[in-house]
C-alpha cells in the first residue's frame, strides 16, 4: 500500500512540538504553560504511533497508552497546584510565583 | 479516486487542523479560546492515529485527553481566572528568544529526520512471533490489550500505581483546610 510518506508524519510531530515549545517559553499564565505541554506529548505521541505503524513496532502503541497515563496523572497534580497558588496569590502568573528566590 | 489519494487528503486536512490549532494555542489572547483551540488539535491527532492504524489510541485520545483532561483544564480555568478581563498580558519578556529557540531546534530536528535511515521491520525479540504474523489480520485493540496485559503487565501495574499517587496528591493539594 503506498502510503503518506513517514518523514511527514514525524515532520508534523517535531512542528507540533515546536509550537507547543513556544508556548511553554512565552506564556506567563500556568494553565496555558500546561497546555503547551499537553501539545509536546501530544506531539511526541504521535511520532510514536508513527513509528509503531511504519517501522512495525508495535510497542510504539503500547508506550503512547503509558504516556497518556503519565499526561492525566500529570494534570490533575498540576492543576491542583494552580489552583493552590491561585488561592495564595490571587491570581494565576508564573511571574507571581517566585516565593523561593526571594 | 483511490485509497491512497484519499488518505493523502485526510492527512492534509488532519495536518492543517492540527497546526491551526497549536498555533491557536499559543497565539489567542483569551485563555478559554486556547482551550477551544486546543481540542480541535486533540481531534485532528486522533485522526491520525486512525490513519495509522491505532483505533484504540485514537478512542483513548478522545477520551482521555478531549473527554477528561481538556475539561478538568476548563474547570481550572473556571476556579482560577477572570477569563473575561481583556487587559490580561498573556505573554511574558521572552517572546522572540522563544520563537528562536524553538525554529533552532525545528530546523534541528528536521535535519535528523531527513538524515537518518531507519531500519524497516525492526524486529523485537521478546514479541511473540503468532503475534507478530498475526498482526496483520486482528484487531488493533486485541494487540494493544495483549501487549498491555502479557508482556507489559509491569509497567502498566506501574502506571495504575502512578494514577493512584496522582490522585491522592490532588486531593492533598487541593484540600482546603477548615482553619482558613
Amino acid at each position: 500500500m503506498t502510503d503518506v510518506p513517514m518523514f511527514y508524519y514525524t515532520t508534523l510531530a517535531a512542528l507540533l512540538f515546536s509550537i507547543g515549545a513556544v508556548g511553554v517559553i512565552v506564556k506567563r499564565n500556568p494553565i496555558l504553560i500546561f497546555m503547551s505541554i499537553e501539545l509536546m506529548l501530544n506531539a511526541v505521541n504521535l511520532s510514536f504511533i508513527t513509528y509503531s505503524r511504519y517501522l512495525h513496532f508495535l510497542e510504539g502503541q503500547v508506550y503512547a497508552f503509558l504516556l497518556i497515563t503519565v499526561a492525566a496523572a500529570e494534570v490533575a497534580v498540576g492543576l491542583a497546584i494552580i489552583v493552590a497558588l491561585f488561592r495564595s496569590k490571587r491570581e494565576v502568573d508564573v511571574d507571581a510565583a517566585s516565593l523561593m528566590k526571594e | 479516486m483511490s485509497p491512497a489519494d484519499l488518505i493523502a487528503i485526510y492527512f492534509y486536512f488532519f495536518a492543517a487542523l492540527a497546526i491551526l490549532g497549536a498555533l491557536g494555542v499559543v497565539v489567542l489572547r483569551n485563555i478559554f479560546h486556547s482551550v477551544l483551540s486546543m481540542i480541535v488539535c486533540l481531534f485532528a491527532v486522533a485522526g491520525f492515529f486512525v490513519l495509522l492504524n491505532a483505533e484504540f489510541l485514537a478512542a483513548v485520545q478522545v477520551i482521555i485527553y478531549v473527554g477528561a483532561i481538556m475539561v478538568l483544564i476548563i474547570f481550572a480555568i473556571l476556579l482560577s481566572t477572570r477569563i473575561m478581563r481583556r487587559d490580561i498580558v498573556q505573554t511574558n519578556a521572552y517572546v522572540l528568544p522563544g520563537i528562536i529557540v524553538s525554529l533552532a531546534f525545528l530546523v534541528t530536528t528536521f535535519f535528523v529526520i531527513i538524515s537518518t535511515r531507519f531500519v524497516e521491520d525492526y524486529h523485537v525479540p521478546f514479541y511473540p512471533a503468532w503475534l507478530a504474523e498475526a498482526s496483520e489480520k486482528l484487531d488493533n485493540t486485541m494487540i494493544v490489550g495483549w501487549s498491555l496485559m502479557a508482556t507489559y503487565s509491569l509497567p502498566f501495574e506501574i502506571a495504575s500505581i502512578l494514577l493512584l499517587m496522582a490522585l491522592i496528591g490532588g486531593v492533598v493539594l487541593a484540600h482546603r483546610k477548615e482553619d482558613d
